[in-house]
């Protein structure tokens, strides 16, 4: 396909660095607006302090929201890995009677949009003890990325060989000693990016969270959201920030271990599975 | 929240059991909730036909480079899929603001003489949606247009076809299952995104979504908010099934 000259490859190209120009776009406005030290955002910067990260680490609300955030996510993801994962070894290594329904079952809160789960789970638990408490959102979010999981666990075992544990089983451990000592350590690196996978789905989801959090569990993107909505400043560039770096942090973690083939083909997955 | 959407709404005290289907004929029969429903669709078709032929060009460059042109056109999709929606939505509130990044570039170039409101309006919605569809779009074309065997192109150049028909006659049909998939896909996300339209959009005109939002969090009626909600699940369904059937049919002719 290399030498395939395609005629308007350079008008492709142009639009092709366009299109990369839009899509980055909003965050390097962001990265440059952050270090700008006036008390109205405006466009150009009048110069640069780290005036607002300083704000941002000594408010006491902004970090209970930052704190929140890294404890649902923790909680999510500590739900949530071990269901996609095992889910997704289920359906690569046995055949079943529900198979095909679990993909669908499985694939079905992606697929709904986020708002009306977020009003359906609180309407449900409304008059209940867990209503707007941390489980509550842990548990919606890990509807979520335990679809993103199992998707990405099942395009990690595709190439996964099952001989090895067959072999091990042969040799006489038992079913446990093999998952631990073979299965396990064979899917380290796709584990390992489930892990930061469900942690950064949970981190950044914002509709489900805008409906079920209160003012005491409240996370980092809802409180940006409100700020947003209610009252601007500054410091919401310094959260936006924040969010970002956790984006490019676990991004680029993710990236190494599975490559972005994958990644991509989970992307595209989530929609083919309508 | 079926069952809700049968209790009887009284404002400012989420619900009463009980049954009545008062909630669904207020639906019907009121005209405010028609232009609710015509807005949020008016929003959601210049999405969709402006996000499928960005995403093409896109996809088309990706799956036709390799290397590390590939692995960087790859990671700049991708990336704004993992910063949240909020961030997004702030970018772009930001780059249309008052005071903002365009109003800026339009004074130095001097079209524009004072800052001119060009946020919180129709088009600043759209343009975040289609922000917010497109890297999906664009994947989902990638992983179709990556399948198309180049070998076909190959073929119909060997048989005296341009590079503009083979394109047309060839590359274009067999991405069409993808193309289909990604615009409902971007349909759908338009019809049901809540976050982008609460930030970017006028407090005037109102998507579906933010009322669902209105009536379950401020009126707190909820079981009016139950029976819009079941509207737009219902319309999201009705549009899958349609989009699978072109996509069936589709896919047969080309074959």
């Amino acid at each position: 396909m290399g030498k395939m000259k395609f005629e308007g490859s350079k008008l492709l190209n142009v639009a092709c660095f366009f299109i990369c120009l839009f899509l980055l776009f909003p965050v390097i406005i962001i990265l440059i607006s952050s270090f700008d030290p006036a008390k109205y955002i405006r466009f150009p910067p009048s110069g640069f302090s780290m005036l607002w990260y300083q704000y941002f680490l000594s408010n006491a609300n902004w970090q209970k929201a930052f704190a929140n955030s890294l404890y649902i996510a923790t909680l999510t993801t500590l739900i949530s890995v071990p269901c996609g994962v095992l889910a997704a070894l289920a359906y690569r290594k046995y055949n079943f009677k529900f198979k095909n329904l679990l993909n669908t079952i499985v694939v079905l809160p992606y697929v709904t949009p986020s708002l009306l789960i977020g009003i359906t789970i609180l309407m449900t638990f409304s008059r209940t003890f867990l209503r707007g408490t941390y489980y509550l959102v842990a548990a919606a979010h890990s509807l979520w990325s335990t679809s993103f999981i199992y998707l990405l666990m099942q395009a990690a075992l595709s190439n996964y060989d099952l001989t090895f544990e067959e072999a091990a089983m042969d040799l006489g451990a038992s079913p446990l000693r093999t998952f631990i000592e073979v299965t396990l350590p064979s899917l380290k690196s796709a584990i390992i990016s489930s892990v930061i996978f469900g942690f950064i789905t949970s981190f950044g989801e914002v509709t489900m969270a805008i409906f079920l959090t209160t003012s005491e569990t409240i996370t980092l993107p809802v409180a940006l959201w409100k700020s947003l909505k209610f009252e601007l400043h500054p410091v919401a560039l310094v959260a936006s920030m924040i969010c970002i770096i956790f984006a490019v942090g676990t991004m680029a973690i993710i990236v190494k271990f599975v490559g972005i083939e994958t990644l991509s083909k989970i992307g595209a997955k989530t929609e083919m599975s309508k | 929240m079926f069952r809700i959407s049968f209790f009887i709404g009284k404002p400012l005290f989420c619900y009463i059991e009980g049954f009545t289907t008062e909630n669904y004929l207020r639906f019907f029969t009121d005209p405010y909730a028609h232009r609710l429903l015509m807005f949020t669709l008016e929003l959601s078709v210049p999405v969709v036909l402006i996000t499928v032929p960005i995403a093409y060009v896109m996809a088309y460059a990706i799956s036709r480079s390799s290397g590390i042109k590939r692995f960087v056109l790859m990671i700049v999709t991708i990336f704004p899929i993992w910063i949240n929606l909020v961030v997004m939505a702030f970018g772009w509130n930001m780059i249309f603001a008052k005071y903002g990044f365009l109003n800026f570039c339009l004074m130095k170039l001097g079209l524009i003489s004072d800052p001119q409101p060009l946020g919180y309006n129709f088009n600043a919605v759209v343009v975040g949606l289609v922000y917010v569809c497109l890297p999906y779009v664009i994947l989902t074309l990638v992983s179709v247009l990556d399948n198309i065997d180049p070998e076909l192109e190959d073929a119909a150049k060997d048989l005296g076809a341009g590079k503009l028909r083979c394109f047309w006659e060839v590359t274009l049909p067999l991405s069409m299952p993808g193309i289909i998939t990604g615009g409902t896909f971007s349909f759908i996300w338009a019809m049901s995104s809540f976050v982008v339209p609460s930030i970017l959009g006028s407090p005037l005109e109102k998507t579906i979504s933010i009322e669902i939002s209105n009536q379950v969090l401020m009126t707190l009626n909820w079981p009016y908010g139950s029976v819009l909600s079941l509207v737009l699940l219902s319309i999201i369904g009705v549009a899958l099934i349609i989009s699978n059937m072109v996509r069936e049919r589709v896919t047969k002719w080309v074959r």
